[in-house]
């Protein structure tokens, strides 16, 4: 399960409910302050990835209210989707780190 | 909880998804039917609510960007509900597949007719059939035969009209298998044009029946006007293939009665290509039971009911006699170079001097003769040359098979015999009978000696009930081997897990 690799969408829907149950407007949102703007997703693509995660057991629901007349659906990070999450989490850091390293070999500064 | 509140056309509130009268709650449902409905009840109303909250002030629709998203999104949804079918249903999976698949192969227009110009009796026609196209969907072009096979008497040997194209196509001549009424299942009075590029196909009992004239061709029905009768039958075509001759009868037609072995009596009447109808000059024969016309078009041998048989001139409506000593073997029976008439006689193919010069005047010349070499059961087809016949040979008294049953030519002087071309019979199951074949088809054909290659026959694609029968049983036999094959895989699977797992399958 932690060498599974993710698609952007799934990793950034499991960085959202990496700080706790979401429903689906408030991952959306999170992912946009996460990304300081430079990530949107869809509503359509945000449910897209939900469906798979919760396929594979990385996602669950964690609670359901009606709120204003419209269901609300929240979910959460399951143990596999926390350790799935890491790992990718880590990849992606290590892959960054040697990026940044022979750019600063090249002399190029962020 | 909102963060932003859509609006609707009447009024600046937020939009409630159970307002089916918000343009916003409409158009996302109606982006939202993209998905599959199982998707759609498990997830609807969450995303709808999802798409308002993020909806801008005064929205009314979604954008494009977000329809896109949505299609996208539907299309995955689509993709795993079907792959969770055919997880959960694989055998049913593959026979929908194969439907799907065989269906949409149905209904692509098939493969092109092979288009040739010439028109040769092939040595090898083509056998029965069962899935063979008809002329109506998928025309010939010009044809080199047209016979009946299957007399419905043996094993499923159901009657049928085949036209041969010149280019191989084989197909079924429904507007003749259509007007059959009365002949056992046997297919209507048919009768092929001598360029192979019509066919005459009459009635046997029809109110106001009339002549319908398909061009092989394209296809194109041509129907001549009602005519008064109750049956009419086509006798001759113009050596042109412009007009045909048909005799019509104020009562049902029998091709099974005792009187059709002498023709088929009638009132005579003229049906160009174009389904108009002329009689014949005044003071022709009122009833006649055979027809033919002479190779040059201006005279026609009519044969009448007691067996009288003259020519008319077309031009002038002169008649003149011609020694009656036998039945006018078909529309055929004028030979190329005019001298004879074949007739059927005290043998299966005699020849009567035409007399071709003079008019109103009773031919002379030697007495009338037999081809030699002609068994009784054989039938007259046409011509070869001027010396030389084509018949078709069936089986004798003794019944003895012939396979494939053989078209010939013979020197109408010493009898020599040449096979042209042959049908296959399967043993005699599909007796072969009516053929008739073009004068443009023959020409030469003593010249090639049966030697014109047959080309590869094409059957098209059948009739549609069978093609979907077909294509029914291919899906049940595809869905129940992968139903199968699944089964023993997941069975395999599942000991050797067990195994692994040191446990005995199904003992938990």
């Amino acid at each position: 399960m932690g060498t599974q690799r993710l698609q952007e969408p799934s990793f950034l829907v499991l960085t959202a409910l990496a700080g706790g149950p979401m429903h689906g407007y408030a991952i959306l949102k999170d992912v946009e302050a996460t990304s300081d703007g430079s990530s949107r997703l869809g509503v359509g693509t945000l449910y897209g990835a939900l469906e798979r995660l919760a396929d594979q057991g990385l996602v669950e629901v964690a609670a359901e209210e009606v709120v204003d007349s419209r269901l609300r659906r929240s979910y959460r990070l399951t143990d596999d989707g926390a350790a799935v999450l890491a790992a990718e989490a880590r990849r992606r850091q290590q892959q960054s780190a040697a990026a940044l390293t022979r750019l600063g070999a090249l002399g190029w500064t962020s | 909880m909102r963060r932003h509140p859509s609006s609707s056309a009447s009024s600046a509130g937020p939009a409630d998804p159970a307002d089916p009268a918000d343009p916003l709650v409409r158009s996302c449902r109606r982006w939202l039917r993209l998905f599959p409905p199982s998707w759609r009840r498990r997830r609807e109303e969450e995303v709808l609510a999802v798409l308002l909250d993020t909806s801008r002030p005064g929205q009314r629709t979604l954008d494009p960007a977000q329809g896109r998203d949505l299609a996208s999104a539907a299309a995955g949804a689509w993709s795993r509900t079907a792959a969770a079918f055919v997880r959960r249903a694989p055998g049913t999976s593959a026979g929908a597949a194969v439907l799907v698949v065989g269906l949409v192969w149905l209904a692509l227009p098939g493969p092109a007719v092979h288009a040739t110009d010439a028109v040769e009796l092939p040595s090898a026609l083509p056998g029965y059939s069962y899935v063979t196209a008809s002329a109506s969907a998928s025309p010939p072009g010009p044809a080199v035969a047209l016979y009946q096979q299957g007399y419905g008497v043996e094993l499923v040997d159901t009657p049928q009209a085949v036209v041969v194209g010149a280019g191989g196509a084989v197909r079924r001549l429904d507007l003749a298998e259509g007007r059959g009424e009365g002949a056992q299942g046997d297919p209507g009075a048919m009768l092929l044009s001598p360029d192979g590029r019509r066919v005459a196909v009459g009635r046997y009992d029809a109110q106001a029946p009339d002549v319908a004239l398909q061009d092989l061709t394209t296809g194109a029905v041509v129907h001549s006007s009602p005519l008064a009768g109750r049956a009419v039958v086509p006798l001759a075509w113009s050596p042109d293939s412009r007009v045909v001759l048909a005799v019509v009868r104020s009562t049902s037609w029998s091709p099974y009665s005792g009187e059709a072995d002498r023709g088929t009596p009638g009132a005579p009447v003229l049906v160009d290509r174009d389904g108009l109808t002329s009689a014949l000059p005044p003071g022709a024969p009122s009833t006649v039971v055979m027809a033919a016309f002479s190779p040059d078009g201006r005279q026609l041998a009519l044969q009448e009911p007691d067996g009288a048989l003259v020519a008319l001139d077309l031009a002038s409506g002169d008649q003149r006699s011609l020694e009656a000593t036998g039945s006018l073997l078909g529309q055929a029976a004028w030979s190329p170079d005019g001298r004879w008439l074949a007739v059927r006689r005290a043998c299966a193919v005699g020849l009567v001097p035409a007399g071709t010069s003079g008019a109103v005047t009773t031919a002379a010349g030697p007495e009338p003769r037999c081809v030699p070499g002609v068994s009784s059961s054989s039938r007259f087809v046409g011509w070869a040359g001027p010396g030389s016949v084509v018949i078709a040979e069936h089986p004798d008294s003794s019944s003895t098979a012939l396979d494939p049953q053989p078209v010939v030519a013979l020197d109408t002087a010493t009898g020599a015999r040449t096979v042209l071309s042959g049908i296959p019979t399967a043993s005699a199951n599909y007796a072969v009978s009516r053929l008739q074949v073009p004068a443009e088809a023959l020409a030469g054909a003593a010249e090639r000696l049966g030697a014109v290659p047959s080309p590869e026959y094409d059957h098209g694609r059948g009739a549609v009930s069978l093609q979907v029968l077909g294509l029914v049983l291919l899906a049940c036999g595809a869905g129940t081997a992968v139903a199968a094959v699944v089964a023993l895989a997941r069975r395999a699977a599942h000991l050797v897990t067990a195994r692994r797992g040191g446990g005995r399958p199904g003992l938990g």
